[in-house]
């Protein structure tokens, strides 16, 4: 029983330093949102495939929802061709940069 | 030229029937009040109640129609425009086409902070 408990405080203590180690830095996007731009950097730019429908405006969206909306994509629990592809390639440090970037966006 | 004016008043006239086909501002008001959307998004639909809940207001109302639509459809199989989503699931699965339409349309009335933002300088990359 102790060595759970000192396993789950382990386990606890790393996951809490890994999240720590995130520290969203809206100025570094400015290297990371050229797949962004070619869609969300256009105004009334349409998804043509495999559905036709307008992508969403991000700009001014809170970075928590962004920050899950693209961890969706990458888990598989939202699927867009575009946004899989785009979302998988990135770590955690460019999805909180990204989305601190949009979210101050106005 | 004949042609070409049939043409173009045809082209208007889909495009008419696309904003058209946009819902009914009132009936999305009476739905979003029914499902209580505000209770998560917000009485404005723009201040979530939890930062992780989208902002919606003003979100252009065919994305948030299309969004409805893929959380009703969930992610199952080849479904290539799909969500699963706890919360967001079950309650789009109640949904009629007519009042994602009429929720879209009134959502995308409100006023609220979204920009689409037309990047000023030349991508560093």
């Amino acid at each position: 029983m102790k060595k759970i408990i000192a396993f789950l405080a382990l386990t606890g203590v790393a996951s809490y330093a890994a999240a720590a180690d995130v520290t969203a830095n809206p100025k570094a996007a400015e290297n990371k949102i050229a797949m962004c731009v070619g869609c969300h950097g256009i105004v009334g730019y349409k998804a043509t495939f495999p559905e036709i429908f307008p992508v969403p405006k991000i700009g001014g969206q809170s970075a928590k929802y962004i920050e899950s909306a693209l961890k969706a994509y990458q888990k598989g629990d939202r699927k867009n061709p575009s946004m899989d592809g785009i979302a998988r390639g990135l770590s955690d440090q460019d999805i909180a940069d990204i989305a601190a970037y949009y979210s101050q966006q106005k | 030229m004949k042609k070409i004016i049939t043409a173009l008043t045809c082209v208007l006239a889909c495009v008419s029937m696309n904003a058209m086909a946009g819902g009914d501002i009132e009936a999305g008001k009476a739905v979003v009040a029914k499902y209580a959307c505000n209770s998560c998004h917000g009485a404005d639909m723009q201040t979530p109640i939890d930062p992780a809940y989208p902002k919606l207001a003003g979100q252009l109302p065919d994305y948030i129609s299309h969004a409805l639509v893929s959380y009703r459809r969930g992610n199952e199989g080849t479904n290539a425009n799909g969500r699963v989503q706890a919360v967001m699931g079950p309650m789009a699965k109640q949904l009629s086409d007519k009042e994602i339409s009429d929720v879209a349309a009134y959502i995308g009335s409100l006023p609220g902070s979204l920009v689409t933002v037309t990047e000023s300088k030349f991508i560093k990359h």
